[in-house]
């Protein structure tokens, strides 16, 4: 496992994980993913039960909304990389606690990113935070069910974002007192 | 930064991720994506709604498979031949160009008009955007005696 930088600034900084088997980082492929046509028609059309979860939707419609969703996330991310001090945007406005944890400083906590201005939206980015303000992104997944447990593609994230923390513990990350899962 | 950023920092790869370059490029070039992903999408259900595979498909149009899969991510610029070649094998439209609707009201005598900018509008006058909008017809003569007019 490899942690690959996305972008750093000053007061922030996003990370990727990359895996041995894959070419490019865990970020990067999830973007191309989500615009990948060929991928979330097929996506969509064998989890069209789940579609109804959220309001009455057509495949099409969210096969183009993803893609939209995940359109309107990369700007957002890309405006947290250019912003300055009088213009400042955080990452910490995108991300909130995975579990509904409660949020407590210089503890080690999963956390998931969402986008705030896309109401209903399900693509889900899930990243561990390194406090106060660094995140490193385990992957992804198009959520379409309340809990991540209910389908294997969301509970294979939940494994993802454990790996991640055990490696980061290997690596020294988290060894002051009070670390928490 | 903290310890615990430093450290992450430390651990990190010296090469940054492709991301913010190709996001940049999906944004600069968002408008023909979004066309591209259209396309792809109606191919993919239309195919999906024949029974078709994508292998049927690269041989109706005579191109190879890896092409097709290329086409079908929906981020590839396609040529109006490469459209127009699935428009005619899935019998379906995926682009619609809208009809010239602008007809010319009067030509001054004298002036021979092509025949191409009576449909089109002559591009010296120099009209504003009400007049832009008013209906315009054009008598159209004989072509051979509005050029003999003109000299």
């Amino acid at each position: 496992m490899e942690i690959i930088p996305i972008f750093e600034t000053q007061n922030q900084a996003l990370y990727s994980v990359k895996y041995p088997d894959h070419e490019i980082d865990e970020f990067d492929w999830l973007f191309d993913l989500w615009q990948d046509i060929t991928y979330l028609e097929v996506f969509f059309n064998s989890n069209k039960s789940d579609l109804g979860f959220f309001d009455p939707i057509s495949i099409e419609d969210a096969v183009m909304q993803t893609r939209s969703d995940a359109k309107e996330l990369q700007k957002q991310i890309l405006a947290i990389k250019d912003s300055d001090e009088k213009n400042s945007k955080f990452l910490n406005s995108h991300f909130i606690p995975l579990d509904n944890i409660t949020y407590k400083p210089d503890e080690l906590e999963k956390c998931k990113a969402y986008t705030s201005i896309i109401k209903k939206g399900w693509i889900r980015l899930y990243a561990i935070r390194v406090p106060e303000n660094s995140y490193v992104i385990t992957g992804g997944a198009i959520k379409l069910t309340r809990t991540m447990m209910e389908r294997q593609h969301t509970q294979r994230e939940l494994q993802k974002l454990n790996n991640c923390m055990d490696f980061l513990r290997s690596q020294g990350i988290f060894d002051e007192a009070g670390l928490k899962d | 930064m903290n310890t615990a950023e430093e450290k992450l920092k430390k651990i990190a790869s010296k090469e940054t991720s492709k991301w913010v370059e190709k996001a940049q490029w999906r944004v600069a070039n968002e408008n023909w994506l979004d066309k591209s992903a259209k396309i792809a999408l109606t191919i993919l259900r239309t195919i999906r709604e024949k029974g078709l595979t994508q292998k049927d498909l690269a041989e109706k149009l005579n191109i190879s498979p890896q092409h097709i899969n290329k086409i079908l991510k929906g981020n590839e610029n396609l040529t109006l031949e490469t459209i127009s070649k699935f428009e005619i094998v899935l019998c379906i439209t995926l682009m619609d160009i809208p009809s010239f609707q602008t007809t010319i009201k009067s030509v001054p005598e004298g002036l021979y008009v092509p025949p191409a900018y009576i449909k089109m509008g002559l591009p010296s006058q120099k009209l504003s955007y009400k007049e832009m909008q008013e209906p315009i017809t054009c008598p159209v003569g004989n072509e051979d005696s509005n050029r003999k007019k003109a000299a």
